[in-house]
């Protein structure tokens, strides 16, 4: 329970708000069970409303793990397009201090953040330390490694190879994120196609439904 | 205007299918009240922020690329700012008349305002950074020119990709509705003795509210379009 709760806290959600509707939701299909049985006189709605019930819980409580890879996807794409921002500045001749400073007006609320403990971080230790400590908040190797060749331009600054180094790590990180966000938005239109079978699927069983009810009368007039 | 129509003319055709399949006046009403004020409410509004910001993304790229190569050329401030809103853009050229009596540094600051943009906050970066030190403005831009094309580029995929799954996700519905009509005219007088069931008629409501999810669904993730915006004006 307690992980439960820290994981929605981490995903930036009221743990008081998600139990509440959880059971709010899950009381209203109860009662709709309840009032069905009542009205028609039969458990097969209250059997009907309670395995709902249950698949709504199972679905409302399994989401987080999908949130959070939500999340992490989120937080590269932020990571790509902050250091877009970063290979500027370093291309223009800033330093990779000043250009970590700089491209911290560019950052979301979680990364800038970050970014901010990074230069924190920077300033108190001179080591490679604080850029793998960044670079493992996103879970992605590539990630590390092109935070440890940022450092290697801190380290070794006359060096120009190092900067070839970031910008080629740099473009994989960059068209691996792009090409998964079309792939994304490319996969979520093509499950709409999802649909039009679900409709169909609610016209089989429509159907169904009804010749049932036609027969039963039949079999009532006979 | 078009989109509204268009919109309004397949509210009016299910309208009209729900009619022929019912035989009662409440389902096409309740079609009818459900998908204009869904439409009113919340769809129009997703395609309409995604129109504007997909003419601010093509009006940003074309005004970065077109006053960097003005600069290159004339090294003027003034004709690259005015090589740069030269875009066919509603939006822009109603604002840039108004600016005409600003300095050039505060007019672009102005269109920061309004492309809210972080690659535009960047243009700025590079273009105080080059009033400052001086150097080659293509030199110093290269970068900045590849990411502005990056985002058009995106821009312009996700833009075909989701024309061609509209299609495809209107054929599909307009096959669903079809096996609907194919059923109500193939078993007629049967089909009438269906729909003395409330289940049936319950599971044809259910078909129109499908339809209806579906399209919300559909609007949602057509008009999204992932870029950086500008974090702090």
């Amino acid at each position: 329970m307690k992980k439960l709760k820290s994981r929605m806290i981490n995903l930036g959600l009221s743990p008081k708000k998600e139990m509440s509707t959880g059971l709010l939701i899950s009381l209203f299909f109860i009662g709709l069970g309840v009032a069905s049985l009542f009205l028609v006189e039969t458990y097969l709605y209250l059997g009907i409303s309670i395995v709902v019930m249950l698949i709504f819980n199972i679905f409302y409580f399994t989401r987080y793990s999908s949130m959070e890879k939500t999340q992490a996807d989120q937080a590269k794409q932020d990571f790509v397009s902050l250091f877009t921002f970063f290979k500027i500045y370093l291309h223009n001749g800033y330093s990779v201090y000043t250009a970590l400073k700089e491209i911290q007006s560019f950052a979301d609320k979680q990364l800038a953040m970050f970014l901010s403990e990074l230069i924190h971080d920077i300033d108190e230790d001179k080591s490679i330390t604080p850029f793998i400590r960044f670079g493992r908040k996103f879970n992605d190797l590539i990630i590390e490694e092109m935070m440890i060749s940022i450092y290697q331009m801190i380290d070794d600054g006359s060096n120009p190879s190092h900067l070839s180094q970031f910008d080629l790590i740099f473009g994989k990180i960059s068209d691996l994120t792009y090409q998964k966000e079309l792939n994304k938005k490319r996969n979520g239109l093509a499950s709409m196609s999802t649909f039009p079978l679900v409709g169909s699927g609610v016209l089989i069983i429509m159907v169904t439904i009804g010749i049932i009810t036609v027969m039963e009368e039949m079999i009532n007039v006979l | 205007m078009v989109r509204d129509l268009f919109f309004f003319i397949i509210t009016l055709v299910l309208a009209a299918i729900a009619y022929i399949a019912s035989f009662d006046i409440y389902i096409p009403i309740f079609v009818v009240v459900s998908y204009l004020l869904y439409y009113f409410a919340l769809g129009r509004k997703y395609l309409k922020k995604k129109e504007q910001l997909v003419r601010r993304i093509h009006a940003c790229y074309h005004f970065i690329n077109a006053f960097i190569i003005s600069m290159s050329v004339k090294e003027s401030l003034e004709d690259a700012y005015q090589s740069g809103i030269r875009f066919e853009d509603k939006e822009l050229n109603e604002i840039t008349p108004e600016l005409e009596n600003l300095k050039v540094s505060d007019r672009i600051t102005y269109l920061r305002e309004f492309f809210n943009l972080a690659v535009f906050k960047m243009f700025i970066n590079v273009l105080n950074l080059y009033q400052d030190q001086g150097g080659n403005i293509l030199t110093m831009s290269d970068e900045l020119i590849s990411e502005s094309t990056r985002i058009e580029k995106s821009v312009s995929e996700s833009l075909s990709e989701s024309n061609r799954y509209l299609g495809q996700f209107l054929l599909l519905w307009i096959m669903s509705v079809a096996v609907l009509l194919f059923i109500r005219f193939s078993i007629s007088s049967f089909y009438i003795s269906m729909l003395k069931s409330s289940v049936f008629v319950g599971f044809l409501i259910i078909f129109f509210i499908v339809i209806l999810f579906s399209i919300h669904l559909f609007i949602v993730r057509y008009s999204s379009i992932v870029v950086k915006e500008d974090q702090a004006k």
